[in-house]
């Protein structure tokens, strides 16, 4: 999904509260120099056959805090391995957030979108009406809006793209 | 309007404009930090970016986690991160030397007012000195090693205050361990969490790096300690310390009188699920671990040698002492330390992050229970995802060591 596409549409994987760095790629997954390969043992610890059976545009929704932890940018780079369309929680640890849209990932807060989804649900993120809609129970909740600065890294498709469009113009500015 | 020691700190590294939370500024770094872990992912980002660094004085690289590697891509992550250092010519590099946090400040490099950015989530460390302390990704940390600069939003700060004295027995870690019972994983998340009061003041380096160092279990993004009261020692003398003004604007105060503290311990699977020592007299143990950038320094290894001293490890327990530095490890074997360890039973690996995060040198297998001294107890942190970390100062993992349950180090010492 790219950022001209207003709407990202997926099947949902639900996760709890404090999901945290070791459990989306533990450790010794971490050393592992195959992205691919690394990518299969995602939320290995609480969902076994997610990085097996996660289909590229998949969402993940989860509780607050997503990505506590460790600075490990493979936690957010295994998301971006499967194809994962975006990633919606109630609220994000700081370090995963940046790491997610540093790699162009859609990382979208929106208090409340555990108790709207079930696990297997499609929803919609409606990201210019700035809201999560579940067509199976017609539940809604809104989506915190992101700073330009954090829209403009998205869109550039990540921090690198990001840097290199910033030095070659003055469009980029902060 | 006063700004904070952070507000003032950034601002001197952005544009010198008196800079307020919420702010987003491009800031000039210090210090930018590669380690091992995050190099497979930095490689790509930085030969992206354009492969030259802004200067190679101002870079640090380093192998903490795999040190020494223990499986063939670890090496070859290992062996890369040294051709890197010696291709650009990087001043400090450091191989088998330590954790980076210990080493940033044992070293001398980090000091009062500077910016660090490093690729490790318990950067937050350098606070301990007066530094910014920043953990990011490894191509945020890229962008550093290229241009120099990295971008920020300005944060509030969160000052705790302490006051009183400490009982015996009970440690820096104690007082971060209750700070996280009461106040939660959360709330410092995208905060400075400033330590100062009259008992932060009288701290030693080890017990501030160990507050500072848990400070990222508090969810902050950087921390900032009060300058210590009277000399400061040697290697933080060289930089004047930056302090908050009279009438700064902290978000939230929170005090602590740590004069009634008891010695306390985290269970599994959250750094914040607290409760006094005796409350988990029934647990045992399979494994003691002094080892972590939390709580490993030379003193952390003097006050478990206090406790160990003519005394033996429990039957079935196995003790491992991963001393955080190469210059603690080094001290400790001169002053006599490591011999009273080795003499109650213990294993002392070489320096670093050790067992910490479930790698090498002493991997948890199913059901296996782990005392520590380090900073977080996540599902499956120690190796298999049924073995289970409790989190302790090292006084309570020596005691423990020594009964082969989890023990109040005051039963022991008397």
């Amino acid at each position: 999904m790219n950022a001209t596409g207003p709407v990202i549409v997926g099947r949902c994987w639900v996760f709890g509260d404090d999901i945290d760095t070791d459990v989306i790629i533990p450790s010794k997954y971490v050393a592992l120099r195959d992205f691919t390969e690394m990518a299969k043992h995602a939320l290995e610890p609480v969902e076994p056959n997610f990085g097996t059976q996660c289909r590229p545009g998949d969402i993940v929704v989860a509780g607050k805090s997503f990505g506590i932890g460790s600075s490990r940018e493979a936690a957010a780079l295994v998301f971006k391995v499967l194809g994962v369309g975006a990633i919606v929680a109630e609220s994000y640890a700081r370090i995963f957030f940046r790491n997610a849209i540093n790699n162009g990932l859609y990382a979208i807060e929106a208090p409340g979108v555990r108790s709207i989804v079930n696990p297997g649900d499609s929803i919609y993120i409606d990201l210019q009406g700035g809201r999560v809609f579940n067509p199976s129970t017609g539940a809604e909740v809104p989506i915190v809006p992101w700073p330009p600065m954090v829209l403009a890294l998205v869109q550039a498709g990540g921090l690198v793209p990001f840097l290199k469009s910033r030095r070659g113009s003055t469009a980029a500015q902060l | 309007m006063g700004q904070t020691a952070v507000e003032k700190i950034l601002s001197a590294h952005a544009d010198h404009r008196p800079l307020s939370p919420g702010e987003l500024v491009w800031a000039k770094v210090d210090w930018a930090c590669i380690d091992d872990v995050q190099w497979p992912i930095f490689k790509g980002a930085f030969a992206e970016l354009g492969g030259t660094v802004f200067d190679r004085e101002k870079v640090i690289v380093i192998a903490d986690h795999y040190s020494p590697p223990s499986t063939v891509d670890e090496a070859h992550t290992v062996g890369e991160l040294r051709e890197f250092a010696r291709k650009h010519q990087i001043l400090h590099a450091y191989f088998d030397q330590g954790v980076k946090h210990q080493v940033f400040i044992e070293s001398g490099l980090v000091g009062p007012g500077d910016l660090l950015v490093a690729t490790d989530s318990h950067t937050p460390t350098a606070g301990a000195v007066g530094a910014i302390g920043i953990a990011l990704g490894p191509t945020e940390v890229a962008g550093a090693f290229v241009y120099g600069e990295v971008w920020l939003r300005v944060p509030g700060t969160i000052r705790i205050l302490l006051r009183g004295t400490l009982p015996p027995m009970v440690f820096a870690k104690d007082i971060a361990l209750y700070i996280l019972q009461r106040e939660g994983t959360r709330f410092g998340n995208y905060r400075v969490i400033e330590f100062a009061g009259t008992a932060a003041e009288r701290m030693t380096l080890s017990e501030r790096m160990t507050l500072c160092n848990m400070a990222t279990e508090m969810g902050a993004k950087a921390t900032m300690f009060v300058p210590p009261h009277g000399n400061p020692p040697r290697h933080e003398g060289f930089r004047k310390p930056v302090v908050s003004d009279a009438d700064a604007v902290f978000e939230r105060e929170i005090q602590v009188d740590v004069g009634t503290l008891e010695p306390l311990v985290a269970a599994p699977p959250s750094p914040s699920n607290v409760d006094v020592v005796t409350k988990f007299r029934d647990v045992k143990i399979d494994q003691a671990f002094i080892g972590s950038c939390a709580n490993a320094t030379y003193d952390d290894l003097v006050i478990a040698a206090e406790i160990l001293k003519g005394a033996r490890v429990a039957k079935g327990v196995q003790f491992i002492v991963t001393p955080s530095s190469a210059t603690a490890y080094y001290r400790a074997l001169k002053e006599g330390i490591l011999e009273v360890l080795l003499s109650a039973g213990a294993v002392v690996t070489n320096p670093g992050c050790g067992a910490c995060p479930g790698l090498h040198m002493g991997v948890l297998g199913p059901g296996q229970v782990r005392i520590s001294s380090q900073n977080r107890n996540f599902i499956g942190r120690g190796g298999h995802p049924s073995s289970q970390i409790y989190l302790a100062s090292p006084a309570v993992v020596a005691a423990s060591a020594i009964t082969g349950h989890i023990t109040d180090p005051r039963e022991v010492v008397s």
